[in-house]
């Protein structure tokens, strides 16, 4: 097949020919979902060098496992599970912190009646929210991530982190919370 | 029940996880209580935005490191995560001052992929003269002129491809050596720049690897290492 043949592939076709060495095939399979595995690394790691790194280690991780990919679940849920898998194995290896903090750290995040003007934001900017969630202790930002941005729901996150799904519900309120805060400081 | 307990619960009731009972307490605390209601808005907020935030795009760098680690012939050895130019490592996560311009590769792409394409086009011409006006380029081997018609002109057959691999491997252990001193711009600039040139060299190796003898190829090849030698020569003096 040739690379212009390769364009309407769809990804089961790209994957067998990739399972083959077919680099083209491959090329065009990076080519398709390497914007939606970097985005997916660049908000869990928060820093685009790592993020590079870490899609650079999914897709060779992609490359040798393409054989032992059945097809039974789409391609791109395969993609998505292995990516999260790599980044959630990459923050166990450098001992990142996923665990609740402490509750006086959790009271940081709750609002005092009284304690605020009761205007909420007028505008959230798409700038200004991603710098948020870099600022995101890891554990916040990995669930907030997985659930409102990636659309996971809370039992797939407390799977993945091996945690509950009370601790799941726990971490995604105060992640929103803590990046309301930032937002506000900004705003 | 007070605000601190309700605010436990919003991002549940956003989230519809809450039972009718519960979800209707909050609702009725919502619809009094100003400073949560607020905090309900700015939430929903916060999830809608989540919802519609863009895909970022890897650099052109990402994939050259995996075809060096899987193509079988390789274009050369296996590259793994370097050389890496530093820049990023000194920016602010998210940062979009430096990270990405795309207006420099696609510059860089642009002149890439315009040599390439007006090589092609046109048959290569020996000339005796250098034009008068225009781009030239020369160490010795062979000059490579771009007249301001945008047509390239060699003029000499072949370059000595191992004298000047040599010469670019000098020229980068120097670079690696002064870009510390380098502005986070002139850096980036860099990489851009090198990364674009990178990707054509590569292509070019792959085509070689496939039609070693094909002619045009070659000089593409040629023409493109030579474009590095460039940079290379520029970014040394800084």
């Amino acid at each position: 097949m040739t690379i212009k043949a390769l364009e309407g592939a769809s990804d089961t076709e790209l994957v067998a020919r990739s399972a083959t060495g077919d680099v083209d095939a491959f090329g065009k399979l990076y080519e398709k979902h390497r914007r939606r595995v970097y985005s997916l690394c660049l908000r869990m790691l928060g820093n685009p060098t790592e993020a590079e790194d870490m899609t650079q280690d999914v897709f060779m991780q992609v490359y040798r496992k393409l054989g032992s990919f059945r097809g039974e679940a789409a391609f791109t849920t395969w993609l998505h599970r292995l990516t999260v898998n790599q980044i959630l194995m990459h923050f166990r290896k450098r001992h990142v912190r996923m665990e609740a903090p402490t509750e006086d750290e959790d009271l940081k995040e709750l609002i005092e009646p009284g304690t605020e003007r009761p205007q909420a934001m007028s505008v959230v900017d798409r700038v200004a929210l991603e710098q948020a969630i870099a600022q995101l202790p890891p554990g916040y930002r990995a669930v907030f991530v997985l659930h409102d941005i990636e659309g996971y729901e809370h039992e797939e996150i407390a799977h993945l982190l091996g945690c509950s799904v009370g601790t799941s519900k726990s971490q995604l309120h105060k992640a929103r919370m803590k990046l309301r805060k930032i937002l506000r400081s900004e705003g | 029940m007070g605000c601190l307990a309700y605010q436990e619960k919003i991002s549940d009731y956003i989230d519809g996880l809450l039972p009718i009972p519960e979800r209707q307490q909050v609702e009725a605390h919502l619809s009094t209580c100003r400073v949560c209601h607020a905090i309900y808005q700015d939430l929903v907020m916060i999830c809608e935005a989540s919802r519609n935030l863009p895909d970022y795009e890897p650099s052109e760098v990402v994939w050259q490191r995996i075809l060096a680690e899987i193509a079988p012939s390789g274009a050369g050895a296996p590259i793994a995560r370097g050389p890496r130019w530093p820049v990023r490592r000194f920016l602010p996560p998210m940062s979009r001052s430096l990270r990405w311009h795309p207006a420099w590769a696609v510059a860089a792409l642009l002149v890439i992929v315009g040599v390439t394409a007006v090589f092609l086009r046109h048959p290569i011409q020996l000339i005796e003269q250098p034009a008068p006006s225009g781009i030239h380029w020369t160490d010795g081997h062979r000059q490579l002129t771009i007249r301001r018609t945008n047509r390239i002109i060699v003029h000499k057959s072949h370059i000595q491809v191992d004298l000047v691999k040599q010469r670019i491997d000098e020229l980068q252990k120097r670079i690696e050596a002064a870009q510390i001193r380098w502005s986070p711009e002139v850096r980036a600039l860099y990489e851009r720049h090198l990364s674009a040139i990178n990707h054509c060299l590569n292509n070019c190796q792959n085509q070689l690897t496939r039609q070693s003898r094909d002619p045009a190829v070659r000089d593409v090849y040629e023409a493109t290492l030579r474009a590095k030698l460039e940079l290379l020569k520029q970014f040394a003096e800084m």
